[in-house]
């Protein structure tokens, strides 16, 4: 099977970056202990059964399944699991943040880990069985052989340590040209029927072929005559021509993640909160989604931080304050301000068309309230780089996904680029890392979200939802964000 | 002439330094981080200070470029790609099979087409035939050789589904099946240089069928073709072969946008991702090695000036 990608991996070692192509493509090899279901809710994985939690919250036990073993025949114990954990909670922020309070990590048994809090921990399961967390399992001699034990740090696992239990194993990344991986022929799968990521996974395709393929014109036509079997991504203005093939089938991704602008909070007119929401008064999302992305079936506009398909995430908080497009108030609220028509610099990218449209769009809504606003376009790597330096810009382009969890972005915390300082929502995010009822934690997160249009740390215009497209002979290819193909068989 | 050669040589050493010194420096002067690169957008700048780290940027730019230059001049080390990490020196090689099949096959289709075309539009000066063939080239000249290649692909590959839209085989995994996928990318890159050889081989063609000796060929009664290929071609095609050499310099730089279009995973691709990237190293390995190249073959011209014009003397 031929899957065309965007761009290439990063690496083979999924906690060395975050680029979704990275969880994407070595999602099929590496396996995690809960993993999520349809519904987005976490179910066990390589874990036998849910994890016991003691009353207090702080004591949690994880029973992991017998039997499973490592692509390189070795048996999956709970020695390798804790090694995991442990590089995962050195590495990954998630893994650094939610297992801040972490006391004790032990192997009770070969099958049994046992963790231990100082404090109750409310996003354990998110943290470890959400896909974007990156707690997958490695086996523990190749985690100990890429730790520096003098300089105390992890170095990036090479193609060939490679090794993980999932259905897939990696044979060859040729860089810039493919990702070969093959059918784990000794993969033993859960017995519970396919649930999302999660139950029965079967490897039905021996083969899967990723091509990076830049120029999206060049990797439709590779889809149009068989070339490809799926493409991974697809510009959302080609969507009428592959519904139109009768060889094709669009899928349309939901959920997505939302375009922004992330305003600068620690120098400079952004730290002005009257200036923040002037510009968040002028903003017409339905108008600025419409000039980003060519099809309406590819974005949405509404307030809440999480999409629909989240479940209980989903909260219209704040709702009056989102789409106000009220070119007046946003006047009053400037002539308020301490705003003197400086020029607001917003950094951003044609890299990424939506970051550059979305910019150029809302900029000119807010020039009608008087905003000045200097659009400056770079490459992406320039804005990157720019956004860690409060001396350079105003606000930048961005994209910020819910993942599962009010813990899941960084967007919110302090240290990330923008720099977030609002009392009201570090309040409810220091405390969503404690609370363990599901019910409060709810309460939290729309505390959260009142606290986003209270004081706009950034202005989410919408969502987008990302096109994939398959040829016909492609079978059981599900919309999941996270791509999956297990379960998937060619005609 | 040995002296010369030393000497030569010789000069070839500051030469490269300077070279070094500007790549290093336009290099680095450009903003932007690769280790933010390859984090991805979401990393904390822990994650990111990590990567650098194990990247080796977060040491002071004269120390780097110190190393650098040491590995490049004393041990013949362009260092290892920050972004796919492998060895500078082995990424290049591999790109540059792709590359100079590439070029190969646009010099292959433009002399195929450009020769007989130009040769014909010739003999049949003045014709429709030659209006035909002349107005095809003038529209060869002005197509962008990236629409061309949409073109080809949409007749070739969609329509009658006879050769592959994209992708590349290496010679020694397709054998002669690789061929089939340079068809397209190949023509595509071909047909604006065959239309120029065409109009240089019509002119230079016209010009030689007028002479003399041509007259005189005819005049003792040879045949048709014998004065067409073995008098007059002959002659006609000197002032083209010296553009072929610069069609052939242009093509590889003319790979490029090719090889986006069709996915080929060559030296020219490897430039422009290693830029959107920042993998300094594979950047500064690519214009060393160009500069290099651009240096020997000046070498090279100049000793074959020597050889061809004997009034030219080495001091």
């Amino acid at each position: 099977m031929k899957v065309a990608i965007n761009t290439d991996l990063a690496s083979v070692d999924m906690m060395w970056g975050t680029p979704n192509i990275n969880r994407d493509v070595m999602g099929h090899v590496y396996e995690y202990l809960f993993t999520m279901s349809e519904k987005n809710t976490y179910i066990p994985m390589l874990a036998e059964k849910d994890m016991d939690i003691s009353a207090d919250g702080m004591t949690f036990t994880i029973t992991l399944r017998q039997g499973v073993k490592f692509h390189n025949g070795a048996d999956f114990t709970s020695a390798d699991a804790v090694a995991s954990l442990e590089r995962w909670h050195r590495m990954t922020t998630r893994g650094k943040t939610i297992a801040a309070n972490l006391d004790t990590m032990t192997a009770k048994d070969d099958h049994t880990v046992e963790m231990v809090f100082t404090k109750p921990n409310g996003g354990l399961l998110f943290a470890i069985g959400q896909y974007g967390g990156l707690a997958v399992m490695f086996p523990k001699d190749v985690v100990d052989k890429y730790y520096d034990t003098t300089a105390k740090e992890d170095k990036e696992i090479k193609d060939a340590d490679a090794i993980g239990t999932g259905p897939y194993k990696l044979k060859e990344w040729v860089r810039d040209s493919s990702v070969t991986l093959v059918r784990n022929d000794n993969y033993t799968p859960r017995d519970e029927p396919s649930d999302g990521r999660g139950g029965k996974r079967w490897a039905y395709v021996d083969e899967i072929v990723f091509t990076p393929v830049q120029d999206p014109t060049t990797l439709l036509n590779g889809l149009v005559s068989g070339e490809f079997h799926i493409s991974y991504a697809s510009p959302p203005a080609q969507y009428d021509q592959i519904n139109s093939d009768p060889n094709l089938v669009p899928v349309i991704i939901k959920p997505g993640s939302k375009a922004v602008a992330v305003f600068n909070k620690k120098k400079g007119i952004g730290t002005d909160m009257k200036l923040r929401e002037a510009a968040l008064a002028a903003t017409n999302p339905q108008e600025v989604m419409a000039g980003t992305i060519d099809n309406d079936k590819f974005y949405a506009c509404f307030a809440s931080l999480a999409g629909k398909e989240w479940g209980d995430w989903y909260t219209e908080v704040g709702s009056d304050l989102y789409a106000q497009n009220n070119i007046d108030k946003a006047k009053q609220l400037l002539s308020e301000s301490g705003y003197k028509g400086e020029k607001l610099r917003w950094i951003t990218t044609k890299d990424y068309d939506y970051m550059y449209r979305s910019a150029l769009v809302a900029s000119k809504e807010w020039e009608k309230a008087g905003i000045n606003v200097d659009l400056i376009v770079s490459d992406w790597p320039t804005v990157v780089t720019n956004r860690s330096k409060e001396d350079v810009y105003d606000i930048f382009s961005t994209g910020i996904g819910f993942e599962g969890d009010p813990l899941g972005t960084g967007a919110y915390t302090p240290s990330w680029p923008g720099w977030t300082t609002s009392p009201e929502i570090t309040k409810a995010e220091t405390a969503l890392v404690t609370e363990t009822d599901p019910a409060k934690r709810k309460k939290l997160w729309e505390d959260l979200q009142q606290g986003f249009y209270d004081e706009v740390p950034y202005i989410q215009f919408g969502e987008m939802y990302t096109l994939r497209a398959t040829r016909k002979n492609v079978h059981n290819f599900t919309g999941r964000q996270d791509l999956m193909l297990w379960n998937v068989w060619l005609e | 002439m040995a002296r010369y050669l030393s000497r030569r040589l010789l000069t070839l050493i500051p030469l490269l330094f300077l070279v070094a010194v500007i790549a290093f420096g336009l290099v680095r002067m450009t903003p932007g981080d690769p280790a933010a690169v390859v984090a991805g957008p979401d990393a904390t700048p822990e994650q990111v200070a990590r990567i650098r780290t194990a990247m080796g940027l977060d040491r002071s730019l004269p120390v780097q470029f110190v190393d650098w230059t040491e590995r490049v001049f004393l041990h013949g080390d362009l260092g290892d790609s920050l972004v796919l990490g492998q060895p500078v020196m082995k990424v290049i090689l591999q790109r540059a099979q792709p590359t100079l099949l590439l070029a190969l096959m646009g010099a292959f289709f433009t002399m195929l087409l450009g020769v007989p075309t130009g040769i014909f539009a010739a003999v049949r000066h003045n014709s429709w035939v030659d209006r035909v063939l002349m107005s095809g080239a003038i529209i060869g000249l002005s197509i962008p050789n990236f629409w061309l290649g949409l073109l080809l692909v949409l007749t070739f590959s969609i329509h009658w589904s006879i050769l592959p839209p994209s992708g590349f085989v290496s010679l020694q995994e397709g054998g002669i099946m690789s061929i089939k996928y340079l068809v397209l990318p190949g023509l595509a890159i071909g047909a604006s240089s065959a239309a120029f050889l065409a109009r240089m081989v019509r002119s230079s063609m016209l010009d030689v069928l007028r002479q003399d000796f041509i007259r005189t060929a005819k005049a003792k009664g040879l045949r048709g073709r014998t004065v067409l290929y073995r008098h007059a071609l002959k002659n006609a095609m000197i002032p083209p072969l010296t553009v072929i050499g610069m069609l052939v310099a242009n093509l590889a730089s003319g790979t490029v946008i090719i090889e986006i279009v069709f996915n080929v995973p060559g030296a020219g691709r490897l430039l422009i991702n290693s830029v959107s990237r920042r993998d300094y190293p594979v950047m500064q390995g690519v214009i060393i090695i160009t500069a290099f190249i651009y240096i020997l073959a000046n070498l090279i011209v100049d000793i074959l000036y020597g050889l061809i014009d004997p009034r030219v003397r080495y001091e």
